[in-house]
């Protein structure tokens, strides 16, 4: 069955001032919980998990962050995304305290149940890995970015 | 079909170790292994491998050796891409072991 809505049009940023890694993260996290996604707990939640367990990773076309929360501060599923134009310092997820990476593009996770995403989840990563589909959404607007996105995880 | 057990780990056992054993099980399935995987946090791995008793154990944060023969692999390149195709190839070799 294809997974439906797993993005929100209100939940695509690419236009962001916002500099600060702690800054964006609760930008876009309280934006979700705005729009019913997320517990209030849940920008707090995943900072804290940011800083222990963190979530860049290198791709072959940009630096991605992965930021997400235990799913107890989850009411639905979604992911928002960031488009920055200066790249962010995050640290490497599993990595060492000096590994960083600077990231282009932040997925924020809202999972209620992993084990009911799975392929929503992988075929994300699909697309993150995808160095061509890359390129080309980074040059989008928000409502094309929306668009490519569903498109590329429902099929 | 062969059945194996794989442990995936993450730092809170959601969104990582979901794309981790998705992949794998995939790789497996086109093998003829049916896999059979758990997702946990980097913290369950010692009573988990314990209860489960995996073949392999794939984790995203770095773990200590757990002293009872299970291998353990980096989880990072199947969310990176970069190095995938050898890294599956690795698992999938020290699972039909």
């Amino acid at each position: 069955m294809p997974v439906r809505n797993t993005f929100d049009k209100q939940l695509i940023f690419n236009d962001l001032k916002i500099r600060d890694r702690n800054e964006i993260l609760q930008y876009m996290a309280t934006k979700m919980y705005e729009r019913g996604y997320v517990k209030r707990t849940y920008a707090q939640a995943v900072i804290e998990r940011e800083k222990v367990y963190p979530t860049g990773l290198q791709t072959e076309a940009f630096g991605v962050a992965i930021p997400h929360s235990d799913s107890i501060h989850v009411n639905q599923a979604v992911i928002a995304v960031c488009i920055v134009e200066e790249p962010i310092v995050f640290h490497v997820m599993g990595g060492t305290e000096e590994e960083e990476v600077l990231v282009k593009f932040i997925f924020m996770l809202a999972i209620d149940d992993p084990k009911k995403h799975i392929e929503m989840l992988s075929k994300l990563s699909v697309i993150f890995q995808d160095e061509r589909k890359m390129q080309e959404i980074v040059t989008l607007e928000q409502d094309a970015i929306y668009e490519k996105l569903n498109c590329y995880i429902n099929h | 079909m062969m059945k194996k057990k794989a442990l995936v780990a993450c730092g809170c056992g959601v969104a990582s170790s979901t794309i981790v054993a998705k992949k794998l099980e995939d790789y497996c399935g086109e093998r003829d292994i049916k896999l059979e995987w758990r997702i946990c946090k980097a913290a369950e791995i010692p009573s988990l491998a314990d209860m489960m008793k995996p073949d392999v154990i794939i984790s995203i944060t770095a773990v200590a050796d757990l002293g009872n023969q299970i291998p353990v692999f980096d989880g990072k390149p199947f969310l990176t891409g970069i190095g995938v195709a050898k890294k599956l190839e690795e698992i999938y070799q020290a699972i039909i072991k």
